[in-house]
């Protein structure tokens, strides 16, 4: 019958989801968008049934992540040749390519199966909120955001801080902390290649 | 062992046999059966009691009466897909191979093999089947992206700024919600 | 066959083994190697198929489904702004006995149903914490009579 393909056809659409990943630790995103990827937010998923949904990330150069995970943590990759393992941490990882933690968090977080593949395929990330027209056009929704962006002191007018209560007065002879971290970058060993 | 080992298929009928009139899928049938052992002697007492009724009450279906010598017997139906069904009726009692026989006569012809499902509907849902769309906020449609209003993260707790303006009894500076992540 | 003499009884020995192998070879046919080809190597491995696929079906299958019903409901749920385990609980409480297969199907080919339902456990929610999640006003329950 027609209409029953027609049927099919919507029930099995593709839907486009917009997520911003400024100011969001991209760990934990990936946990809130790895879902939508593999096309688990709908009733009818299966895992045999291609049901996965694509998602557009903005804003990945703007990541957060907590503590000092940006020095701390650290990406590994081997080419699977003798010699061919390579580290990278972070914040030199992000450095190269703003996207590059995004998808390694979301890649990581995905089961190792054939899907892999194809799910990375619908993930399309970018840098900035500059996203090609033809990507943008398809977007019809958006995907809640995993951490709440707290508002940064520079947002907040002149009034609002001047007329911020103040409770009280530090004490004349208290010595605020001026430690300033040095950190000692050391030169990485091998070219990052991953 | 992967299931596709064994034939497996959804329930189904033979071109919606019955719906309008019932066409028996028996065409043709065979008994094969010995004139001398003994383990032919229930098809042979089925053929003197039995078969020329079965053959009144039956007339779209064909019946051949084959005698094999020094063989067991058994009965070949042929159905009109083209299936042929074989059962064996060796040292059966007359009464069985009549049990046989209808059965024979009350299949679709299609091949008995493991079910997928015990059940087939063709209307599957009266509401209409789930899509991506049912139940999505129709103001979507007029909204461009990104929309930063819409994915704000939801906190359900107070903020430790939240709880100072409180505490001072001054009206909300800036909310959390309404921060905007861009500059 | 009538046997006259001794000597043909004894060389009657029932079917030939070709049809013993065939009967084998219908479960190994999509076996890999030489376990798929020659008898004797495919008969320790079809034992063990046959003792995986009873394990299968008599655990495995079991968590699978259920793992598929979870998924569903939960995804179901999520649209409506419920979370699964909640939504599970309230439905026993208020005695709405429909296991998760059925909810799964609900929520895939009876959708307005499932939509009532978890409208059932906003109201529930909105009566015990007393807050409001916006429940709709088609839902009528004892407590508010």
């Amino acid at each position: 019958m027609a209409t029953q393909r027609v049927l099919q056809w919507r029930a099995f659409a593709r839907t486009w989801w917009l997520y911003d990943a400024a100011n969001q630790c991209p760990f934990v995103s990936a946990y809130r968008v790895v879902p939508y990827l593999q096309g688990k937010h709908k009733p009818i998923f299966h895992p045999l049934s291609d049901v996965g949904d694509h998602v557009v990330v903005i804003n990945t150069k703007d990541i957060a992540m907590q503590a000092d995970y940006w020095r701390t943590f650290t990406f590994f990759h081997h080419t699977g040749y003798p010699g061919g393992f390579s580290k990278a941490s972070a914040w030199r990882v992000h450095e190269i390519d703003p996207t590059r933690v995004m998808q390694l968090s979301v890649y990581s977080r995905i089961k190792g199966n054939l899907l892999r593949k194809g799910l990375m395929r619908r993930l399309h990330l970018f840098p900035d909120d500059k996203i090609p027209d033809e990507i943008l056009e398809n977007v019809s929704d958006q995907i809640r955001q995993v951490q709440p962006v707290a508002k940064r002191l520079d947002q907040y007018s002149e009034e609002e801080v001047t007329e911020f209560p103040k409770f009280f007065d530090w004490p004349e002879d208290f010595v605020k902390d001026g430690y300033k971290r040095h950190m000692t970058r050391k030169k990485p060993k091998r070219r990052y290649t991953v | 062992m992967s299931n596709r080992a064994i034939p497996n298929a959804f329930v189904k009928n033979v071109l919606q046999n019955g719906l309008g009139r019932y066409i028996c899928q028996l065409q043709r049938v065979t008994l094969n059966f010995c004139k001398a052992t003994p383990s032919s002697l229930g098809t042979r007492d089925f053929i003197e009691k039995y078969l020329v009724d079965f053959t009144r009450e039956n007339p779209g279906t064909v019946v051949y009466v084959k005698p094999i010598r020094n063989r067991a017997p058994f009965l070949v139906a042929e159905y009109l897909n083209g299936r042929q069904e074989r059962v064996s009726t060796k040292d059966m009692p007359a009464d069985e191979v009549c049990k046989w026989l209808e059965h024979l006569r009350t299949r679709s012809g299609a091949q008995i093999v493991n079910l997928r499902k015990e059940w087939l509907t063709n209307t599957p849902s009266t509401q209409g089947v789930w899509h991506p769309f049912l139940n999505k906020n129709p103001s979507l449609a007029g909204t461009s992206f990104p929309a930063p209003e819409l994915y704000g993260a939801k906190t359900e707790s107070k903020s430790a700024t939240d709880m100072v303006l409180e505490e001072a009894g001054v009206k909300k500076v800036g909310s959390v919600d309404s921060a905007s992540s861009k500059e | 066959m009538v046997f006259l003499t001794r000597i043909l009884n004894i060389r009657a020995r029932g079917p030939d083994p070709f049809w013993k192998r065939q009967f084998a070879k219908r479960l190994t046919w999509n076996f890999y190697g030489r376990r798929r080809n020659c008898h004797k190597l495919s008969l320790n491995y079809l034992r063990r198929a046959l003792r995986y696929s009873t394990e299968y079906r008599s655990k495995l299958k079991t968590i699978n489904m259920d793992n598929l019903f979870e998924t569903r409901i939960a995804a179901g749920c999520a649209e409506h702004g419920v979370e699964y385990s909640p939504f599970i609980d309230t439905l026993r409480e208020n005695n709405i006995v429909l296991d998760r297969k059925v909810l799964a199907d609900l929520a895939i080919y009876e959708p307005r149903t499932f939509q009532s339902l978890c409208e059932v456990v906003k109201r529930s929610h909105a009566e015990i914490f007393n807050n409001n999640l916006n429940p709709s006003r088609r839902i009528f329950t004892k407590g508010m009579l």
